[in-house]
């Protein structure tokens, strides 16, 4: 009996609880949809991550030789026999053949491997459990992406194949033993795999095979390491969106208890034990927060699908990393998703129910009583901000990893933004102090004394303030820079790639005859202290020096880079390796090589070094010509490309021209901060949302504050006026201090992080305009946070405002 | 260890599902040659490989010393694993060879291990002139000399060692036909115990020179356990006086089976039937999980040896594709000398 005495009392307390909402459907509104924003970009950011890691993954699952270093000849294809020198000689190599294979009625890509070389056989260890099929052995490896289950005819046929997405899509990878059985010659080999792992000491492979030339690993070996650092980037702005939208979230919640002070006091009055109260009020806390995750996780798929093709095309475009632009749901975003809503919202509630529980049985409602805990409490904010500061001053000093870098940033956002509701109430207390007494005397004085409950709202505005600036400022600079670069160093007329039979000595001669410049460029592949590094020689030239921009260098680089005495490396190798011009460089084959300057290499993941052909062509046989930089001079483009189509059957797609480049580069950097400047405004939306939260929640709580001044004589038309100035003056000054914070952002993202994520340092260009254009953003919006309270006190009813004195308590 | 290669040749070796005894070589002998008790070993032939045999290897061991009298082991063998009795040429060549080296200290054992498949010249094994081979690794004849060379290297380890002849070959069992069961389970087996050995051996990139001695084994059948043997303790003992001594115990579920031959100072060999050595582990050395053996007590009383053989280094674990014991050891006792021991199937 006295249980069920004890649930229904709980039902009942829960009941009266709850219907505090009832009453108050727009704190209901902004409580959960608040926390459905903050944990819509959060989950948006980690669906995100999580389809582009997956992503990675499928392709790292793959039996492909993306990632390996390869080996092909400057003149004939690869035999039997070239493999077989090259193992014999210790060098750890694998043969691949691509080919088609005729089955039944149609042609089908297949890559012949040898199953015991190959570095990613280990990927069918599993397979007999993954997969309908057999034990794979030596022979038996014939394998087709499932894709093609149904486009291989015949029974037998498809019968003999197992099928598994370690393939990559539409592909069949067979083991050489089956090249007879398929109809496929196992001969010439398209290439040989050369694995990362050698013995040391080992014959140069030009001189067991001349002629043989080394294909670097390209960007695949270094996409995870490049794109966590951009995925990192996401993840800390998608933390930031969270951060503002619990601002939200935490004053509804400490409103909500204010305001239910006198029902929790009657309920306690009434025999309700304390511990009930307090479970009662975090199950109701629960409650919304599972209600919000949930909004949010939608919200958040919604918000990713939209983004992701603008994601995909980013990697793409920045790191050649493939990410399918779809999206999936997945259980790990998901769960993040819910379990940081969640959590935060227990710890936005977390204050007022310690608040709650340390209150006195009968303590009513007294806002103003509590004013020297609000000062304590700002006080302590004030404390943790300036420690974090010194904190990022320490990090800034001592540190220069990327971790770093965004610790740097993270405790100089946090800190400022603890400080800033100091820093206001010290700037509203000087203005108030020296304002005129009477009605704008109490506007000032009225303003500070509701930066209390205003403060969240505001930290939030500003960091929203702050990073839009910040960001902005990073892109402008970087696209300014970019445009610049690209001008410079693209400035030859045409581009031509070769194909491996195509003679440069040949092309380059009848450009010539027909009065145009070509120049070829050779290009090797070196390794030098573990790193691989594309070493390219040019000819000389007078266009080099005349257009290459360069960061940093000696006297007459170029003069001494056509001597063979200097070497230009990029920025990335001079950051990676630490060094820069006047310093030496050791290697076996290529020498003792003085560095005599440094040149920007934007959107390039590698390390970089420029040298003379001669050079090249002297002390590392194994180069190869990749392409042709033409200098049209008097004649017009549509000949010369006419005659290289008729003459070389150059088809167009190996032809860049330098519009159409810079064109291209132009629409992938846009591209890539496309997601950028959508999130910067997403958060912008939060905090503004976060400010409308909060002028209606202090609606109630405004009412005895105006009502006197009413009384006074001044008409609720003039205090609209006033609650609209109220907001726009709040957020000129938090605006105005969040400028500085921007601008450190910004110089971070360019000096801290750029230079430890992509290894380039960019100049730093201011851009008032775009200040401005963010400035009315967040005027616009804190001017429709406060259009509501304005309107509803415009229109409010004098009988409404004489009940304040009627119903004081 | 390469997880992939060790399912690779798991699949290679048991063409029936179910692997038997060490790396599934208590797998019945379906289609393959079987040893010949009628059999007459015939050189140079037989240094070559056997294609039509299931498993064969070129094991070379040395006991080598430098100049400080401090000592090395060296190991160098070739397997060669067949999933066919057939040899063919080219990528459909059904023969996969793995190749092992390693160099042991009193401190120290590095070890490497090769795979390659048949038929396309990465690796094999002629005849005349003699040659195995694995990639860059080797064990070949000079030209025109009775001298051989040995070659291995790994990442952290190489040697080039040259075998000097001092002695005639040595027919295990009845002319090279060795039992290895009550069953009757057998292989072809011979040894060259008489080599001089010198060389250089380099260890982290410091070259030491050596010397010492080596012994060479050549083994082939199709099913050289019986289906409850687990595996083998192998002893090849080389005495200051001059004699010799193979050895082994091949432990099953039921009685353990010994084998051996007496080679005496002058190259007689002497086979030594199944009880007539006695080998008694006297301690256990863990390595990773595994009790090994690594110090035991010999006797054969037909010769009044009595000896004790220990591990110059208890470490010498091969974490290959097969994973093994092999390393140098001493001889103390009736007898004084050092020698090679390999035990198999302590996983």
């Amino acid at each position: 009996m006295k249980t069920r005495h004890n649930l229904s009392g709980g039902f009942a307390a829960a009941a009266a609880l709850l219907s505090y909402w009832r009453k108050a459907p727009g704190q209901l509104f902004a409580l959960i949809f608040g926390l459905a924003l903050a944990t819509a970009l959060w989950s948006a950011v980690q669906a995100i991550n999580s389809e582009a890691r997956a992503s990675y993954d499928r392709a790292d699952g793959h039996l492909s030789s993306t990632g390996f270093a390869t080996l092909t000849h400057r003149d004939r294809p690869l035999a039997l026999s070239d493999y077989i020198t090259l193992r014999r000689a210790g060098w750890a190599v694998s043969p691949v053949r691509e080919a088609t294979v005729a089955l039944g009625a149609e042609e089908f890509p297949i890559v012949l491997v040898d199953s015991i070389s190959h570095p990613l056989m280990s990927k069918t260890t599993n397979l007999a459990n993954k997969s309908e099929g057999a034990e794979i052995g030596v022979r038996s490896l014939r394998l087709a992406h499932p894709s093609l289950k149904n486009d291989i005819q015949g029974d037998v046929l498809k019968g003999s194949f197992t099928y598994s997405d370690i393939v990559p899509p539409g592909l069949i990878v067979a083991d050489f033993g089956h090249a007879d059985d398929l109809g496929v010659p196992s001969v010439p080999f398209s290439y040989l795999i050369l694995l990362p792992k050698q013995l040391s000491d080992l014959t140069p492979l030009v001189q067991l095979i001349p002629g043989i030339i080394t294909h670097s690993a390209g960007a695949g070996l270094e996409t995870g390491e490049l794109t966590q650092s951009f995925h990192l980037n996401l993840t800390a702005f998608g933390l930031l969106s969270f951060v503002v939208g619990l601002f939200i979230v935490h004053s509804t919640i400490n409103l909500a208890l204010e305001q239910r002070r006198g029902l929790i006091r009657t309920l306690r009055c009434l025999g309700v034990p304390f511990p009930k109260l307090i479970v009662l009020l975090a199950a109701e806390l629960l409650l919304f927060a599972v209600c919000g995750a949930l909004l949010g996780v939608l919200i958040g798929y919604g918000i990713a699908g939209l983004l992701m093709p603008g994601v995909s095309a980013t990697l793409q475009g920045l790191y050649g990393a493939d990410i399918e632009g779809s999206l999936s749901l997945r259980k790990n975003w998901i769960l993040s998703g819910f379990s940081m809503a969640i959590l935060g919202s227990l710890l936005a509630g977390a204050r007022g129910l310690f608040v709650v529980a340390q209150l006195p049985i009968l303590q009513g409602p007294a806002q103003r009583a509590r004013g020297q805990t609000v000062g304590r409490i700002r006080a302590t904010g004030a404390l943790i901000g300036s420690i974090l500061l010194g904190c990022a001053a320490i990090i800034l000093l001592l540190s220069d990893s990327l971790i770093s870098g965004f610790l740097f940033l993270g405790s100089m956002m946090l800190g400022a933004a603890l400080l800033l509701p100091v820093i206001l109430s010290w700037i509203l207390g000087r203005v108030a102090r020296r304002a005129v007494p009477g009605l704008s005397q109490w506007l000032w004085a009225d303003l500070r004394s509701q930066l209390p409950m205003l403060a969240t709202p505001l930290m939030a505005l500003m960091l929203a303030i702050s990073t839009n600036i910040g960001v902005e400022t990073m892109t402008y600079s970087f696209r300014l820079t970019l445009v610049d670069w690209l001008e410079h160093r693209f400035a030859a007329d045409l581009y031509l790639r070769l194909r491996a039979d195509d003679d440069p000595e040949q092309i380059s001669a009848w450009l010539h005859d027909h009065g145009a410049t070509a120049l070829p460029l050779v290009t090797t592949v070196i390794a030098h202290q573990g790193h691989e590094i594309s070493l390219y020689g040019v000819i000389d030239h007078p266009h080099y020096a005349s257009t290459w921009p360069l960061r940093s260098a000696e006297p007459d680089p170029w003069q001494k880079l056509h001597a063979g005495s200097g070497v230009l490396i990029n920025e990335q190798m001079a950051y990676g390796l630490n060094l820069w011009p006047g310093a030496n460089l050791t290697h076996a084959q290529a020498g003792e090589l003085r560095i005599t300057g440094v040149y920007p290499d934007y959107g390039n993941p590698g390390f970089q070094m420029v040298t003379s052909a001669a050079q090249v062509r002297k002390l590392l046989p194994d180069y190869a010509v990749p392409s042709l930089t033409i200098l049209l001079g008097s004649p017009s483009k549509t000949p010369i490309l006419r005659g290289l189509s008729e003459e070389f059957d150059v088809n167009s797609t190996a032809i860049l021209d330098q519009p159409a480049l810079r064109a291209r580069s132009l629409a992938i950097f846009d591209q890539t901060f496309v997601i950028t400047a959508a999130l910067n405004v997403l958060t912008l939306a939060v905090a503004g949302f976060a400010l409308l939260t909060s002028f209606l929640a202090m609606w109630g709580q405004r009412l005895p504050q105006l009502a006197p001044v009413w009384a006074m004589g001044v008409p609720p038309r003039t205090l609209a006026r006033y609650e609209l100035f109220r907001s726009l003056a709040l957020t000129v000054l938090t605006a105005v201090l969040a400028l500085p914070l921007g601008l450190a952002l910004a110089w971070t993202l360019l000096n801290l992080i750029n230079v430890q994520a992509f290894g380039w340092r960019l100049p730093m260009y201011l851009f008032p305009l775009s200040w401005l254009k963010i400035f009315s953003l967040s005027l616009g919006a804190a001017l429709l946070a406060a259009a509501i309270p304005a309107l509803r006190l415009r229109r409010i009813s004098p009988a409404t405002l004489l009940k304040v004195f009627a119903s004081e308590r | 260890m390469n997880v992939s290669q060790l399912f690779l040749i798991i699949f290679l070796v048991s063409t029936s599902a179910n692997a038997q005894g060490f790396a599934g070589l208590g797998t019945t002998a379906d289609g393959f040659s079987v040893p010949d008790p009628a059999y007459q070993l015939q050189f140079p032939e037989d240094h070559g490989a056997h294609p039509d045999f299931r498993i064969e290897w070129w094991y070379l061991t040395a006991n080598l010393q430098d100049a400080q009298a401090r000592d090395y082991g060296v190991q160098w063998t070739l397997f060669r694993l067949a999933t066919a009795p057939s040899e063919e040429d080219g990528w459909n060549s059904p023969q996969v060879w793995m190749g092992h080296a390693a160099v042991t200290t009193a401190s120290l054992h590095r070890f490497a291990e090769r795979i390659a498949r048949g038929g396309i010249g990465q690796a094999g094994a002629t005849a005349a002139p003699f040659e195995a081979w694995i990639d860059h690794w080797f064990i070949r004849n000079n030209a025109g000399e009775t001298t051989q060379e040995i070659h291995a290297s790994g990442d952290d380890f190489s040697y080039n060692i040259k075998l000097i002849p001092d002695g005639p070959i040595v027919a295990h069992g009845v002319n090279g036909y060795s039992v290895k069961s009550a069953e009757g389970q057998a292989s072809h087996y011979y040894s060259q115990p008489h080599f001089q050995a010198q060389g250089t051996l380099e260890l982290d990139g410091t070259p030491v020179s050596v010397t010492g001695h080596a012994w060479f084994d050549r083994e082939w059948s199709s099913q050289p356990l019986a289906s409850d043997q687990t595996g083998w303790d192998w002893f090849s003992l080389r005495f200051d006086g001059g004699a010799k001594l193979m050895a082994f115990v091949l432990r099953g579920s039921g009685e353990n089976f010994t084998s051996g031959t007496w080679i005496s100072p002058d190259g007689t060999a002497s086979a030594l039937p199944h009880g007539s050595v006695q080998a008694t582990p006297l301690f256990r050395y863990v390595i990773d999980g595994r009790s090994i053996p690594t110090r035991w007590q010999i006797n054969v009383p037909e010769y009044e040896l009595s000896v004790e053989v220990e591990a110059l280094n208890p470490s010498s674990w091969m974490d290959t594709s097969f994973s093994y014991w092999e390393g140098p050891v001493h001889v103390s006792g009736s007898h004084v000398g050092r020698g090679y021991l390999e035990m198999t199937g302590y996983e």
